[in-house]
């Protein structure tokens, strides 16, 4: 479910922002959610739809980095 | 709609529409983890708002998951899987159940992302072009109000993920 994984903002611009997954960067529109940089979002269908705390973020990307490794 | 199968249509709106509104936002989820082709996903999104007949084994192909947690409510209710009643206690309660469970992928997903999987009736508290701030739990979400752009301030909406889906008493 790469769409659970929280991405990370690295860059806000008028009307989107940069989006980072773990090296992968994606636009996504702000329209919904304003974002500031570092703030790790979810995005569904190029739009941010919500902020999601940084303690939270980070044991998620944990969590499937591992069973990404798993798989392997 | 011509084409369209069943008999049963509540406040014209058909039971394959009605279970295509709801999974409408889950669409390019599907297509982004590669379970929808790219080809599907823009059919689907075509035939719902061109109105366009809608075939029951297709949608039963393209959202097999759903699909094998509706023939479980079905089973529960003694019904047939395509009952109006059926879908709407689906969308309307059982979703969030399963989601809940974690019910196959849903085992590994994140909190924030579960909730926002889920159905709720949220209160329309603004309105801005397409684009709709909602209430429930306290919580307050934004939503594209595609699906329903005559709702109105005051109004209660089902949304679910980044959209709302049908206006409700």
């Amino acid at each position: 479910m790469c769409l659970a994984i929280p991405g990370r903002v690295v860059k806000v611009e008028k009307g989107f922002a940069i989006v980072d997954y773990l090296g992968e960067e994606r636009r996504a529109s702000t329209e919904l959610v304003g974002v500031k940089p570092g703030e790790y979002v979810l995005v569904q269908a190029q739009f941010i739809i919500q902020k999601i705390p940084r303690k939270e973020a980070l044991e998620a990307i944990r969590v499937w980095q591992e069973s990404k490794d798993h798989k392997k | 709609m011509a084409g369209e199968q069943g008999p049963q249509k509540i406040g014209g709106i058909s039971p394959e529409r009605y279970f295509l509104m709801y999974a409408y936002p889950c669409i390019r989820n599907l297509q982004h983890e590669h379970k929808l082709s790219k080809e599907d996903a823009k059919n689907l999104e075509r035939i719902l708002f061109e109105n366009k007949a809608i075939k029951r084994e297709y949608l039963e192909s393209c959202f097999p998951s759903a699909f094998k947690r509706i023939k479980i409510v079905a089973e529960q209710m003694n019904r047939d899987y395509w009952d109006m009643d059926v879908l709407r206690k689906y969308w309307l309660e059982e979703h969030n159940r399963f989601i809940d469970a974690g019910d196959g992928d849903y085992a590994r997903a994140l909190a924030s992302f579960k909730e926002l999987c889920k159905v709720h009736k949220a209160e329309v508290i603004d309105k801005k072009d397409n684009i709709l701030s909602v209430k429930y739990d306290g919580i307050i979400r934004k939503v594209f109000a595609t699906l329903v752009p005559d709702v109105k301030k005051g109004d209660k909406v089902m949304i679910h993920l980044a959209f709302a889906i049908e206006k409700v008493d």
